[in-house]
């Protein structure tokens, strides 16, 4: 298979005009993420909140999404990013995740400031 | 809860051909995940404090010159950050890396391309019966061959560092053995192979974040290993981790 990709043998890779695809360690995980801006020192996001798409009449994400409203389980990782413009504060060291649940979890940050989050486990569709 | 099978291993000839042991699922079309190891932020900030601007085209040696939307994760590397790690001026086309001058820094984006003319309406689950047993709406695109994503959560050790290898982090869930993954079974000492031996070298990307606690010490990446079987982290004493690490596989 060297001389051969993924775009090659998989048609939806084709179609979404993927050369290839991201491995996984652990079956049946999704990557999902989003951006959110702190109201408080810490916040519960909420998972269906946070990931909310706008739904069609055929009940289907219009832009190309889907909204998660569930894990299947709390193992799942986070991982956020501060994202502010020049002349912010600089990330404390009070940022961090805590107590995740199936529909989210509480982040720890900076009020005021804005974050890019992804959650990688198993989604409960 | 029982384990977790590998049901697409039946159906899905991408994990026979690939050195890839599962397809890593997503919520959106279009989306895919690279990284880049940057040696230095060039541009002083006052102090000690740098930036760098990145355009996509220049990490991804031109194969990614505009995103629709991104989210994006740096991490510094070879010293303790002095300066906390942050992201500004994100665009269509590129962000402001702000830190430590002359620093070093692994960065993962998570980005979604630009609508294509040939991109369907259809979801990977309608095409493939894998992706539909996974229960994956989409899958997650990449620009290179073999790369896997290996997610964890660890534990440092009471000195404040960890000798994080792929083949003990990609079989159990604690590097102490106290408990089991559920996603990959097997107690510690047993037989089981690991996902994931090594990577090709040393230049896979590896991002921390802290969880359950905030943190004194930020932490940091130290040593990679040449032969790509692993690196170092540095932080607090018995701090517990997320770690994310992107590289091209090459069990």
């Amino acid at each position: 298979m060297k001389d051969k990709w993924v775009k090659n043998i998989c048609p939806y890779a084709y179609d979404q005009g993927f050369d290839s695809v991201i491995g996984d360690v652990k079956p049946g995980e999704t990557i999902f993420g989003f951006t959110h801006t702190m109201a408080a020192a810490h916040d519960h996001l909420n998972f269906a909140t946070e990931t909310a798409v706008e739904q069609g009449s055929s009940g289907k994400g219009t832009t190309g999404q889907r909204t998660i409203h569930q894990m299947v389980d709390t193992y799942y990782r986070v991982f956020a990013s501060k994202v502010s413009a020049d002349g912010g504060a600089s990330e404390g060291a009070g940022t961090y995740e805590v107590t995740k649940a199936l529909d989210g979890f509480i982040l720890y940050g900076d009020n005021g400031y804005t974050y890019d989050i992804i959650v990688i486990g198993r989604v409960k569709f | 809860m029982g384990r977790v099978t590998t049901r697409s291993h039946q159906t899905c000839p991408l994990l026979e051909d690939f050195h890839i042991r599962n397809i890593l699922g997503s919520r959106e079309r279009r989306q895919v995940i690279f990284g880049s190891t940057e040696y230095c932020l060039t541009a002083g900030g006052g102090g000690t404090s740098g930036y760098s601007d990145f355009t996509f085209d220049h990490l991804t040696g031109g194969l990614v010159t505009e995103v629709d939307h991104s989210l994006i994760f740096a991490q510094k590397w070879a010293s303790a950050p002095i300066n906390r790690t942050r992201i500004s001026f994100k665009t269509s086309t590129g962000f402001r890396l702000v830190g430590d001058l002359s620093a070093g820094y692994d960065i993962i984006i998570v980005a979604t391309l630009p609508t294509s003319p040939r991109a369907t309406p259809k979801w990977a689950k309608d095409y493939c019966p894998g992706c539909k047993d996974m229960d994956f709406w989409g899958i997650v695109g990449s620009i290179y061959k073999d790369v896997g994503l290996v997610t964890s959560r660890v534990k440092l050790g009471a000195g404040g560092t960890l000798a994080f290898t792929f083949k003990d982090h990609t079989a159990y869930w604690e590097p102490d053995g106290s408990e089991t993954d559920l996603y990959l079974q097997g107690a510690k000492g047993s037989e089981k192979s690991p996902a994931v031996q090594r990577m090709v070298d040393s230049t896979f990307q590896a991002v921390l974040f802290p969880s359950d606690t905030p943190f004194t010490v930020a932490p940091w990446t130290g040593t990679f290993a040449t032969d790509g079987t692993g690196f170092t982290i540095i932080g607090d004493a018995n701090e517990y981790l997320n770690v994310l690490c992107l590289g091209q596989i090459a069990n």
